[in-house]
């Protein structure tokens, strides 16, 4: 008998998991009186989901399963289109000069985080800092639908960073092990190269 | 062939040997399982199911918002924002981000997370008017609380 109840309580142990909250996280942008500094329009990818549950990127309508691939272009440009992110071309060479050329001390500390990056996953490209995918809503949006849009922007992001660990680590980006200092790196290398670029645009409509 | 005994008449007793065993799981279940729940909901809340969800670490540094429809019928089905215990309008996050403030030190006040836990159902109206509010009160970590799925 004893056998048995050791046998449940370990079993009971084992499969009931405590509720953890988790969740889309997100950072509102700061209240100022002033405007924000324009961003360039092809450093800013706008998602607009309107009251029925249709997405609109840029004027144009797509399903939620474009969305990931969109997110994918959009901050890759691999066609170095006009309207999306001019990329920035990093090769240790163009590191090295930069840095010696560099002046300011926020320049020189870009630079050498740059320098590291590069010497962590070889020549790459950077998108500038300050692009954004912004989604917007009407006021009807149903917010099952709004978190829908929110989630396949998310997946287009970890699709992109996977894309990048596994060809530089062969690994995957949610497998690189933050405790040790040389996957830490790996992670702040993936980061810098892809951004979590998804903004919250309220100031937008308003 | 007596090798099986004629039974004897009359239920045998259950022995109650095991009942302390018993008794122990059955404790030790509920305690495990238990959440402890530190505000009643007010409002009816289904989350909407994400795939690509974070955890929220430090259960200490987040401070919730709740938005849905009453659970009372009387009170009508257009959704209400909830904080701590009670029904609460636009204009009071901004004392209740306050108030969160107080309670944390100087230090970890940047670092509390403002969890929305919205019904799926719910108009983007008043969430759009309550992050609005969020921000004016400086705010601006906050999370799309969300169910595992899909």
């Amino acid at each position: 008998m004893a056998d048995i109840a050791f046998l449940l309580l370990i079993f009971f142990l084992v499969t009931t998991t405590l509720e953890v909250d988790a969740g889309l996280p997100r950072r509102l942008p700061v209240a100022s009186s002033d405007k924000p500094s324009p961003i360039p329009e092809r450093n800013l990818l706008q998602v607009l989901v309107k009251e029925q549950g249709a997405i609109m990127v840029r004027g144009k309508q797509v399903t939620a399963d474009d969305l990931p691939g969109l997110v994918m272009d959009f901050l890759t440009n691999p066609t170095n289109s006009d309207d999306r992110p001019a990329m920035i071309a990093l090769t240790p060479e163009r590191c090295a000069m930069e840095l010696t050329a560099a002046r300011s001390e926020t320049g020189i500390a870009l630079w050498r985080q740059r320098a590291v990056a590069v010497a962590v996953l070889g020549a790459y490209r950077e998108p500038p800092s300050g692009v954004q995918i912004i989604v917007t809503t009407a006021n009807g949006t149903r917010y099952a639908d709004f978190i829908a849009v929110q989630d396949a922007l998310e997946q287009g992001i970890t699709a992109l960073r996977d894309s990048v660990s596994l060809t530089a680590f062969g690994k995957r980006f949610a497998e690189l092990n933050e405790v040790d200092p040389t996957g830490m790196l790996r992670i702040q290398v993936v980061r810098r190269a892809v951004p979590h670029a998804i903004g919250e645009g309220i100031w937008a409509d308003r | 062939m007596s090798r099986f005994k004629e039974k004897k008449s009359g239920t045998p007793a259950i022995s109650t040997a095991s009942l302390p065993d018993i008794i122990f799981m059955l404790l030790f279940f509920f305690m495990v399982t238990t959440v402890m729940r530190e505000t009643d909901l007010l409002v009816k809340i289904t989350l909407p199911e994400a795939s690509e969800t974070t955890k929220l670490e430090d259960k200490a540094l987040v401070d919730y918002l709740y938005i849905g429809p009453p659970m009372s019928k009387e009170l009508g089905t257009e959704p209400v924002l909830q904080l701590n215990d009670q029904f609460a309008k636009l204009n009071e996050i901004d004392p209740w981000v306050s108030a969160g403030n107080e309670r944390r030190d100087e230090v970890l006040r940047p670092k509390i997370t403002r969890s929305l836990k919205v019904d799926k159902e719910t108009a983007m109206k008043i969430v759009t008017d309550v992050k609005q509010e969020l921000r004016k009160s400086n705010a601006l970590k906050i999370n799309y609380s969300t169910a595992q799925g899909r």
